[in-house]
């Protein structure tokens, strides 16, 4: 055991409580993201109760392993931290509040446990790449997770990331990409035709799978599998999970929720 | 007078690769494919610290802040032109915002390599200057670069270093005794008729002009900003105290390089100056050749136009 690791498994709120959680944040801050932050809870969920090795009293801690979190997703990233300790979950109170360090985006500096700005889109898994290759030479046994959304793979640095991992035999790096079929204006279908993603990833010589990404096993199964490379799950999931009116509807990547909303969400997620 | 020529660029980064190598394991160099002329030595020394992501300058930054949160420093080496241009809100956001020790060591400045859109590099100065937390230094002679580059390894944060073309031989300005300390412009003459401020690689022919005018009886001072960030003001200050006519040049736009950190120094000193921007203007070349060739297409005033518009002042 890993000075620091954490032995005893740890229990975190439920996928459905992380969901009410996100929905009373955004709804608090009167701020919209409620898409693409409400289908990647099981995969930030899984990663945390399951999978990764963290030290919630040293965020800093250097043996940890490291998740690079999709950018527009901050509310769900904020309650999984909260829940796994890293701050009280009082403090989501304060999201996007004016004058608040807290920003409704995934930025440093906000909140302990957050290791990058990954707003602005596609850095990402360049980032992961040199935590994992830095880990790797200095012989450190960490993982590096990285999540990012299907959209986010038009940014042209995605594939330049996924053309040098293979290369650097990274087989410490895990991407997860939450595909979710929309994207800001559209169906991802719709504007790039981007079917088969694993198969891309498998031809620039990752090792991908696809996996449900609401069911927290078959995520787990599939990142805790060894492979003598770096690895690439493209999760599939329902953007606007768990609440009916949001789930596969575009216009929820931008929309607030009205009061009538908010209640009905958390509703629904009772 | 011309000054003498010493080592040349690569020559001077690579000695100081290998000898921070070899004391430091917290160093890491990446390329991006590019002219890997006195690199090999590092990377067959130091494989393990070493990393060519090929043509991918967007990844090669923003790895760089991943190695860096490992507690590393990150040395960066490219053509300005592709160095900062293409990867540029990745240097906002993964060198600047998160003050990553990413150094970004870019060659080929100015026109030294081309006039060509490609290769061109005179917007450089002024958008990296307007980055929070960055460091801007452009060497002007051979002293100058091998004082400086351990001095911004110091910094606990990103840092933008300007030179001329990889291969080139860098000027002998300064004397080997000279003190060179990052921030602390450096006064090469004591003028009383004029004050000539220049930066990076513009030295050697403002040293040129100076020294020519001082043989004639024209008392010109020189002063070589070889820091743009943080900026010397108390320099400009003292000068602006005594009135005397300044110029500027750099191989850099007009439009947010030095000039304009001269002009806004002086500005805000609540006192006027005569003054006088020698630098690219607001346009680009469309031609071919060496920089003397392209600067004179461009209209940019040499030493008669420059002397004339000082006694004039």
């Amino acid at each position: 055991m890993v000075e620091g690791a954490q032995e005893e498994r740890v229990v975190l709120a439920s996928p459905k409580e992380i969901r009410r959680q996100i929905v009373k944040t955004i709804a608090r801050a009167k701020a919209w993201h409620l898409g693409p932050n409400l289908s990647m809870v099981e995969i930030l969920h899984t990663l945390y109760e399951r999978v990764m090795r963290v030290d919630p009293a040293r965020p800093d801690w250097p043996g940890r392993d490291r998740l690079i979190s999709k950018g527009s997703a901050a509310a769900v990233l904020y309650a999984v931290l909260a829940s796994r300790g890293f701050f009280p979950a009082e403090t989501l109170k304060r999201y996007n509040e004016p004058g608040s360090r807290i920003v409704p985006l995934v930025e440093m500096f906000t909140l302990p446990g957050v290791e990058a700005s990954t707003a602005s889109l596609g850095r990402g898994l360049s980032i992961g790449i040199g935590m994992a290759l830095a880990g790797k030479r200095d012989g450190m046994p960490y993982r590096v997770y990285v999540v990012v959304g299907d959209g986010e793979c038009q940014e042209g640095q995605i594939w330049e990331a996924a053309m040098l991992a293979p290369s650097l035999d990274l087989d410490n790096l895990t991407l997860i990409v939450d595909c979710n079929k929309l994207q800001g204006s559209n169906r991802v279908e719709d504007l790039i035709r981007m079917a088969n993603l694993s198969e891309r990833f498998t031809d620039f010589g990752w090792h991908a799978v696809d996996v449900d990404g609401h069911d927290c096993d078959a995520l787990e199964a599939a990142l805790k599998k060894p492979a003598d490379g770096p690895k690439c799950l493209i999760a599939h999931t329902v953007k606007g999970k768990g609440v009916s009116i949001m789930e596969n509807d575009v216009a929820w990547h931008y929309r607030s929720m009205t009061q009538a909303e908010v209640i009905q969400a958390l509703r629904e997620l009772r | 007078m011309t000054p003498q020529w010493g080592a040349a660029v690569n020559e001077v980064f690579a000695n100081f690769m290998m000898e921070l190598g070899a004391r430091d394991r917290d160093v890491y160099y990446v390329v991006s494919d590019g002219n890997i002329a006195g690199m090999q030595e590092f990377e067959k020394s130091y494989p393990d610290r070493f990393v060519n992501v090929g043509i991918a300058e967007q990844n090669a930054v923003s790895m760089a802040f991943g190695i860096c949160s490992t507690g590393k420093r990150v040395f960066l080496w490219n053509n300005v032109c592709f160095l900062l241009y293409r990867p540029f809100d990745q240097i906002r956001i993964d060198a600047a915002f998160t003050r990553a020790k990413i150094r970004l060591i870019g060659t080929s400045a100015g026109y030294t390599r081309g006039p060509d859109i490609a290769q061109a590099s005179v917007e450089d100065v002024a958008v990296m200057r307007a980055l929070p937390n960055m460091t801007v230094v452009c060497p002007g002679d051979l002293r100058e670069m091998q004082a400086l580059l351990p001095q911004i390894d110091e910094i606990d944060g990103p840092v933008y270093m300007r030179l001329p073309k990889d291969r080139s031989a860098l000027p002998i300005i300064h004397s080997a005794d000279a003190q060179v300390t990052l921030g602390r412009a450096i006064e090469i003459f004591t003028g009383n008729d004029a004050v000539v401020i220049c930066t990076g690689h513009a030295l050697e022919e403002a040293y040129t002009w100076v020294s020519g005018w001082r043989q004639d009886g024209i008392d010109v001072g020189l002063i070589s900003m070889h820091t743009i960030k943080p900026f010397d003001q108390e320099t400009i200050a003292r000068l602006v105290r005594s009135s005397l006519p300044v110029v500027t040049i750099e191989e850099h736009s007009t439009i947010g390089g030095l000039g304009s950190a001269v002009a806004e120094a002086i500005a805000e000193s609540g006192r006027g100056v005569p003054f006088l921007r020698v630098g690219v203007p607001d346009r680009h070349p469309h031609v071919a050749g060496d920089p003397h060739v392209v600067k004179k297409h461009m209209g940019m005033p040499g030493p008669e136009e420059v002397l004339a518009w000082i006694q004039q002042s």
